[in-house]
C-alpha cells in the first residue's frame, strides 16, 4: 500500500492568490496526506477550503480525517471554518493535541469562531469534531505510526513523521534552524551546514521530507528569530537525513513563482555541489504524490 | 431569462422594480496546448479543451504517444472549474512533472510533462 500526498495550501503567513503566484498557489498551509482508509490533514490554512469541496467531490459517503496542526498560526488555522465537510452530521473529524488533556487545538479552532470573528458559530458545524490526543507524542492510527518532534518557531511547533508500509513521510513547517553566524564555514569534511542532530534522525530516511524553506540565506540573516529557515539549510537537513525527496514549503508571502523558481535552482547546484542525492522540489497547489 | 431588477427593493424614492432581460455569459474555455517535444514522433501539438486528452499508446488515446516502450500506461488531462488537470490514470508510475513523479497535479504554463521516454509541454495562452 502506498502513501498520497497532496498539497492544498503551501503558501505562509498570509494568502496571496494572483498571477505572480500562480504555478506555486496562493493558499495557506495544508497538506492531505492517505494511507489505505486513513486521512490525516495537516494544518488547516485557506487551503483546506478547496480540499473541502474535493472531498465532497470525491464521495458521499461518510468522511473520518484525523487534523494534526503544526501550531495555531493564524496561516495554519484560518482555513477551518471553510471547511465543507464540517458541516454535515454524517462526518467525523478528530483534532489531535500532543499530549493527554492538551485540547488546545480544538479550543483554538471553536474560539476562532466566537461571534467576533466569525458569523458562524463553531456549534453550526454538523460534523462530530472531537478533541483526540497523540500518547507523549506518538500514536498508530490505523497501520500509520505517527511520530512528533518540538519545532523551533515562536510560540512553538510540532513536526509529524508518518511511517507505514515500509515508507515515511515527515511535515517540519514553520521551524526555523539557525545559520552559522555570517555564514561561516561549514563542516569541511562534508560541506554542510550543522543541523540539530535530534532533526536529523526525526527526518532520517524520509521518503517525503516537506520542509519549511521559506527564505534565501539573506533573507534569513535580515529575519533571525522569525521562525523559519533558509531554503538552503532545508536542502542540508535532507543531506543529513539521507531523505529521498525534499519539498520546500511554506513559501514567503512576497516570493513570486519566478522567486520560487531561482530559489530552487539555487538548491538543485547546492545537492550537486555537495554531491548530494535527493531530489528538490517546490511544493505547489494539487500536486498529488505517489509515495 | 428575464429577472426582475431589485436595486429598488425598499426605497420607496427609487424606480419601482423593472423588468430585465439578461444575457447568460457564454461558457469561456480557457485555450490551453499541448505541444510533444521530445520522443517519437515529435514536434506535434495538441489543442487541449473541455473533453478529457487521453495520453497514451492504446486506441483510446486521443493523443496517441508513438513509444515503443510497452510498459507504458495512460495519462489523462481533465477540464475541471477552468483549469487543466493532469492525472495518472494506470498507477503505473511513469508520469513525471518538471521532473518529479506524481499521481496528479494541476498544469501550468511551461510545465513539462514528461511520461515514459516522451516529454510534452504544456502552454496556456
Amino acid at each position: 500500500m502506498d502513501f498520497y500526498v497532496q498539497f492544498w495550501g503551501t503558501r505562509g503567513s498570509i494568502p496571496t492568490p494572483g498571477m505572480r503566484t500562480r504555478r506555486y498557489g496562493g493558499n495557506t498551509s495544508c497538506v492531505e496526506i492517505r494511507f489505505g482508509q486513513e486521512l490525516f490533514i495537516c494544518d488547516a490554512g485557506s487551503g483546506i477550503r478547496d480540499l473541502g469541496v474535493n472531498l465532497l467531490e470525491r464521495t458521499d459517503a461518510p468522511i473520518t480525517a484525523h487534523f494534526l496542526f503544526s501550531h495555531a498560526h493564524w496561516d495554519h488555522i484560518q482555513g477551518f471554518p471553510f471547511f465543507e465537510p464540517a458541516y454535515f452530521s454524517q462526518n467525523l473529524f478528530y483534532i489531535y493535541g500532543s499530549t493527554v488533556g492538551d485540547d488546545r487545538f480544538y479550543r483554538l479552532l471553536s474560539g476562532q469562531m466566537r461571534s467576533d470573528y466569525f458569523p458562524v458559530a463553531f456549534s453550526a458545524l454538523k460534523a462530530e469534531i472531537a478533541a483526540a490526543y497523540l500518547d507523549n507524542g506518538g500514536r498508530t492510527i490505523g497501520q500509520v505510526q505517527i511520530g512528533t518532534v518540538p519545532l523551533n518557531h515562536p510560540g512553538g511547533c510540532i513536526g509529524y513523521s508518518f511511517f507505514a508500509g515500509g515508507k515515511r513521510i515527515v511535515y517540519l513547517t514553520d521551524n526555523e534552524i539557525p545559520l552559522p553566524d555570517g555564514l561561516a564555514s561549514p563542516n569541511p569534511a562534508t560541506g554542510r551546514r550543522a543541523v540539530p542532530a535530534a532533526l536529523v534522525e526525526f527526518v532520517r530516511d524520509a521518503d517525503l521530507l516537506i520542509a519549511d524553506g521559506q527564505f534565501t540565506d539573506a533573507e534569513h540573516l535580515a529575519r533571525p528569530g522569525w521562525g523559519h529557515s533558509s531554503c538552503l539549510t532545508a536542502v542540508d537537513l535532507a543531506l543529513h537525513g539521507g531523505v529521498k525527496q525534499l519539498a520546500l514549503f511554506h513559501h514567503d508571502p512576497g516570493h513570486s513563482d519566478a522567486d520560487v523558481d531561482f530559489m530552487l535552482h539555487d538548491c538543485s547546484e547546492r545537492v550537486a555541489k555537495l554531491d548530494g542525492n535527493v531530489k528538490v522540489f517546490a511544493a505547489r497547489e494539487r500536486m498529488e504524490l505517489k509515495i | 431569462m428575464a429577472t426582475l431588477d431589485m436595486a429598488g427593493e425598499g426605497n420607496s424614492s427609487n424606480a419601482s422594480a423593472v423588468a430585465t432581460t439578461r444575457p447568460v455569459p457564454a461558457r469561456h474555455v480557457r485555450p490551453a496546448t499541448l505541444i510533444q517535444t521530445i520522443g517519437p514522433g515529435a514536434p506535434r501539438e495538441f489543442m487541449l479543451g473541455e473533453s478529457d486528452a487521453i495520453i497514451g499508446r492504446d486506441e483510446r488515446a486521443t493523443i496517441p504517444v508513438l513509444t515503443h516502450r510497452s510498459e507504458m500506461r495512460s495519462a489523462v488531462i481533465k477540464y475541471h472549474q477552468e483549469e487543466f488537470f493532469i492525472h495518472d490514470t494506470d498507477n503505473a508510475e511513469d508520469l513525471f512533472l518538471n521532473g518529479i513523479r506524481i499521481q496528479s497535479a494541476l498544469l501550468r504554463d511551461g510545465d513539462e510533462i514528461q511520461f515514459a521516454d516522451v516529454t510534452f509541454l504544456f502552454r496556456e495562452s
